[in-house]
């Protein structure tokens, strides 16, 4: 039995009439990294800012280490233990790589300018980023930015990363790059990743588990060696979809 | 048609207290940030320096055609001694701080909006939250405090030009006598006079970046079209109700103080 760290169950979440999750159970081993597969539109990134606390479910509890989350409000206690690397970074773009690597540190923790310029430079020495630290988001390239935003990610040493569409708009060549660096630093840094991807079948070979979101809730949970969903299941059909079928056993 | 009346009544009410909570809420964060006064000093050249200058060519013109449209109103009853009194009663009391507001809010308010909602829309607000950062806190509270401290400066300043403007056309080009122009401003304007238009402009100034700042802020609620046009929509509407707002509270203000 793996050690469950991240617990989530019965979360629901709508938005008016629509009903984007409708009770999701999911167990997020430590040190793991568990990708969300599911149809453009379904809820995937809903359930990653929920339990990043930028949305407020209407119901549900989420658990990290066997302690509920507050999710009376938004933002707040949830930021050190969480880190979020959004789908299009969200890198500041008057501010510097460095600069933006550091701002959690400055602004959220009591951490002296020295201390924070120290690790911001071991940082992205770690992320190969140092010749680019004076350099702003506008001048970097769509891998180089991934790499900040992975950076600011992980300088508040965050227990869990939520990643959602890291890939996004990348070449497949640099996708296997994002991927590898993703593994990699989970390794390095010992965090929890949970990651929302349509890249598959290339993000199952750094996946622990796979869990399918379909209709509000996860339909599937296991390791993608067990996707043999049966030929006429709507699972078989996503995966026929997203192309899978050709390199699988499905 | 009444009901829609009280529905849009209602809506403008219910706007104005999550406004007025957003900005307390934006002042609440700042006070629980870190590096405040180097945010202050951002903001305050956002805000201030940056304005300057169109508040010292408003105000110029301002005084000059004040100068030139109040002397032939005054000439036609002989009094055009009382020249200076007309200028700076006019400029201290009311177009001083309206006019430096509605510039104030088409320099930075508009490019304060469209920034906030290109930060919602590109995630980094999300991201602050996510860093434990209060993004009001971070963003707008700095902004509001140099709101307070910049309008009565820019108001002062807004009034001194405006003054001078007018003693050039009605003094230098006019011949009204100079030291009847300066001697009736000095012996006109008493300090209830300058506390009535430095309340304006605290008011004006906690309004109009209040309604700026909350417009871009929520560009993805408030907005009717995602994206670009949000941010274009937002920074509009910014503009316009400020302005309005700038117009209501002077009535309001106005009819308190005399």
């Amino acid at each position: 039995m793996d050690d469950v760290f991240l617990k989530i169950r019965g979360l629901k979440k709508h938005f008016g009439e629509n009903r984007v999750l409708d009770g999701i159970d999911l167990d997020v081993a430590r040190a793991s990294v568990t990708t969300i597969i599911g149809k453009s539109g379904i809820g995937k990134s809903v359930l990653l800012k929920c339990i990043a606390n930028l949305l407020a479910p209407d119901a549900g509890v989420i658990e990290l280490d066997g302690k509920a989350i507050a999710q009376t409000r938004r933002g707040g206690d949830a930021g050190v233990t969480f880190s979020y690397m959004f789908q299009n970074n969200a890198l500041f773009d008057s501010m510097t790589a460095a600069e933006n690597v550091a701002l959690p540190l400055l602004e959220a923790t009591s951490l002296n300018r020295a201390e924070i310029k120290a690790q911001v430079d071991a940082m992205l020495a770690h992320l190969e980023l140092t010749d680019s630290a004076a350099r702003y988001p506008g001048e970097l390239s769509g891998g180089m930015k991934k790499r900040v935003a992975l950076a600011r990610a992980l300088i508040t040493k965050p227990q869990v990363v939520l990643f959602d569409e890291p890939t996004t708009g990348l070449d497949p060549e640099r996708k296997f790059g994002v991927f590898e660096m993703i593994a990699d630093y989970r390794a390095r840094f010992d965090f929890t990743a949970l990651l929302v991807s349509h890249d598959i079948p290339e993000v199952f070979e750094i996946s622990d588990k796979v869990a399918w979101l379909d209709e509000g809730i996860i339909k599937f949970f296991g390791p993608s060696s067990e996707l043999n969903a049966d030929a006429e299941s709507a699972l078989a059909g996503f995966l026929n979809k997203a192309n899978y079928g050709r390199k699988s056993k499905v | 048609m009444i009901r829609t009346l009280g529905r849009s009544a209602l809506t403008v009410v219910f706007e104005l207290g999550e406004m007025s909570l957003f900005g307390l809420g934006a002042l609440r964060g700042f006070v629980g940030q870190r590096h405040r006064l180097a945010k202050l000093i951002l903001a305050i050249h956002e805000i201030g320096v940056r304005c300057l200058p169109i508040v010292l060519t408003v105000g110029l013109f301002t005084g000059l055609v004040m100068g030139l449209q109040l002397y032939y109103t005054l000439v036609k009853f002989g009094a055009e001694s009382a020249l200076g009194t007309a200028v700076a009663l006019s400029l201290i009391r009311e177009l001083g701080p309206v006019l430096t507001a509605l510039m104030v809010v088409g320099q930075a308010g508009s490019a304060m909006s469209s920034e906030l909602g290109i930060q919602r829309n590109d995630e980094q607000i999300d991201a602050l939250q996510t860093m434990s950062i209060d993004p009001k806190g971070y963003l707008v509270g700095p902004r509001l405090v140099a709101a307070v401290l910049c309008f009565p400066i820019l108001t002062a300043i807004f009034d001194l030009i405006g003054i001078f403007g007018g003693y050039l056309t009605g003094s230098v080009l006019l011949n009204v006598d100079a030291g009847v122009y300066w001697n009736r401003v000095y012996e006109s304007v008493t300090f209830g006079d300058v506390r009535g238009g430095f309340i304006k402009a605290l008011v004006f100034g906690l309004l109009t970046i209040s309604i700026c700042a909350y417009r871009g802020f929520n560009t993805h609620r408030k907005a009717s079209f995602p994206g670009v046009r949000g941010v274009s929509e937002s920074a509009t509407r910014a503009v316009v109700w400020s302005s309005v707002g700038v117009l209501a509270a002077d009535y309001l203000i106005t009819s308190f103080l005399l």
